[in-house]
């Protein structure tokens, strides 16, 4: 187990101690496991923007952090909002308006890519933040999660905010969302995830250096590279670079991760 | 009516950016898109997706990558997860987080760790090998027999870690007696696991063994920054494929077309998954 699970982490940790080596030690043979003589010229050459195509690796980072920040905060009270109704009002066509979210859920997005990006740049949305985050916003998935934790909610407690003279947003404002916290985080989570790494989506809409998310500014990196000679070391900064923002995401909510994968395999 | 005011907005939302889309596509599947409406010309897409090579050779690469991928990850996890559960809570969350990081990091970067393990002249796998008395080993992402594979594995390194946590949560939940009751019989380790063990969690694997499925279905993006599809087609998928159509070739329509074929892939493994879940 430790064999393996070594193996799977060992590309990570090449990486990153990849990123501190000089050209020099690419070359050498055998590979240096640890850098003999560590330098931070990759590093530097990368968050200085001096690298062979142009690298706003700062820019990156604030341009995802900005997308998903927003498709989370937008999509999660979506999610909220229209799973309360779907779990908690009566209304014609429940039933058919929820299937048809239902049937969408497990649809890749690729699928829909061509009229997506055509309706993007009819509404002059092309190469904007609106255009990366309005396609993102509505989550079947998580409107179906959302449903499903408040459809078991007991009654009861509506009733009693009823009788107390609790209005229809107060149900769902003061009962509701109090009560649903937990479900609202694995949602908010898993749609930041998928936010950051719609990586087709990005690149489809994405065109100047300066507009571009870090995954895609990432990749741009390796592509300037393949047409000349390769600068491994600052490509593997720039990996390394890419990766810490989900390695800390992952490290402070690894609970709800965990706990949002095994809820749908487990309970079914 | 306090009902369609909660959903209204979201559902508003869900019209333009969900459901109109799956209808425009399959509306421009049959079509030659140009700006907003395109001109119609019946199933020809659909011809060009069966005659042409590449695509042809996209679709049954995805298959390829399927059958290549999902047993391959499901019997690794397997057993990883029979070797960890014994083991204490604190260890197994450990190695389930160690295992999962890749996938957390995404394919893209993950790919770029990658780029340069294949590489042909400094990459350490090609030093491994040397080592290992190979006296030419292949240009690992420039030989069409080794491009694929080696593409599969990239993806297995980020695909297991969910596949372990699936199966960890799924043993945590057989009865200790039933196992007990196993050993009582005479059962040894193993006889335990294929006979008592494995056939409760079933459904759990046959439902992880469907969303790995549709995972290697949207593969893409190691194919991208690894080798372009390439080299003469060897490695591309179908949504590799969508990707050339609609942003490089300009063949929207035949993007379209492509889409809806994918959209059924997926709904037939959907279905698949439900049918196994059921079965229990």
């Amino acid at each position: 187990v430790t064999l393996i699970s070594l193996l799977d982490a060992l590309p990570l940790y090449w990486m990153i101690s990849g990123s501190f080596k000089s050209a020099l030690a690419f070359n050498a043979i055998p590979p240096q496991i640890i850098p003999n003589a560590p330098i931070l010229l990759n590093w530097k050459q990368l968050l200085d923007g001096q690298t062979a195509v142009p690298s706003e690796v700062w820019r990156w980072l604030l341009n995802s952090g900005i997308v998903s920040c927003v498709t989370v905060l937008i999509s999660a009270s979506v999610s909220c909002l229209m799973g309360y109704a779907f779990a908690r009002k009566q209304f014609g066509g429940r039933r058919v308006l929820f299937l048809l979210v239902m049937a969408t859920m497990m649809m890749p997005i690729q699928v829909i890519i061509v009229p997506l990006f055509i309706l993007v740049r009819y509404l002059h949305l092309y190469n904007t933040y609106a255009g990366l985050i309005m396609p993102l916003v509505v989550s079947p998935l998580g409107i179906v999660l959302m449903r499903q934790f408040l459809v078991r909610l007991p009654v009861d407690l509506f009733d009693a905010g009823k009788v107390d003279g609790c209005s229809e947003w107060g149900q769902f404002w003061r009962i509701a969302m109090p009560l649903a916290k937990p479900a609202i985080a694995a949602v908010a989570i898993f749609t930041f995830f998928s936010a950051w790494n719609n990586f087709m989506w990005q690149l489809a809409v994405e065109s100047s250096t300066s507009m571009m998310t870090l995954p895609v500014g990432v990749a741009s990196l390796a592509f300037g590279a393949s047409t000349g000679g390769v600068n491994y070391g600052v490509l593997m900064a720039g990996g390394t670079f890419g990766a810490v923002p989900m390695v800390l995401f992952f490290v402070a909510f690894q609970r709800y991760f965990v706990k949002g994968i095994v809820t749908g395999a487990v309970k079914g | 009516l306090a009902g369609y005011a909660f959903l209204a907005p979201g559902y508003v939302l869900f019209l333009i950016f969900v459901l109109l889309p799956v209808v425009a596509t399959v509306y421009y599947s049959f079509t030659t898109v140009r700006v907003l409406a395109g001109t119609w010309i019946g199933l020809q897409n659909y011809v060009t997706i069966f005659s042409d090579a590449g695509i042809r050779t996209a679709f049954e690469n995805t298959l390829i990558y399927v059958l290549l991928i999902v047993p391959t990850g499901l019997l690794l996890a397997l057993i990883l997860s029979f070797l960890l559960h014994p083991l204490s809570q604190r260890v197994q969350s450990f190695f389930r987080a160690v295992l999962y990081l890749p996938s957390v990091i995404g394919a893209v970067v993950m790919s770029i760790a990658w780029i340069w393990i294949y590489d042909p002249i400094v990459g350490p796998l090609t030093y491994i090998a040397h080592k290992l008395g190979v006296q030419n080993p292949p240009v690992w992402l420039g030989t069409t027999t080794t491009a694929l594979p080696a593409v599969a594995l990239v993806v297995l390194t980020f695909t297991i870690g969910q596949l372990v946590i699936i199966l960890l949560a799924a043993l945590g939940q057989v009865p200790e007696e039933l196992r007990e009751a196993a050993a009582l019989d005479g059962a040894g380790a193993f006889q335990t696991a294929t006979r008592v063990t494995l056939p409760f969690i079933r459904p759990v694997i046959a439902f992880a063994a469907a969303i790995q499925t549709i995972q290697v279905f949207q593969l893409w993006e190691v194919i991208y920054i690894l080798t372009n599809g390439g080299p003469n087609n060897a490695t591309t998928s179908v949504v590799y494929g969508i990707y050339q159509q609609a942003f490089q070739y300009s063949n929207e329509g035949v993007a379209a077309a492509m889409g809806v074929v994918l959209l059924v892939m997926t709904a037939l493994a959907v279905a698949l998954q439900f049918r196994l879940w059921r079965e229990d």
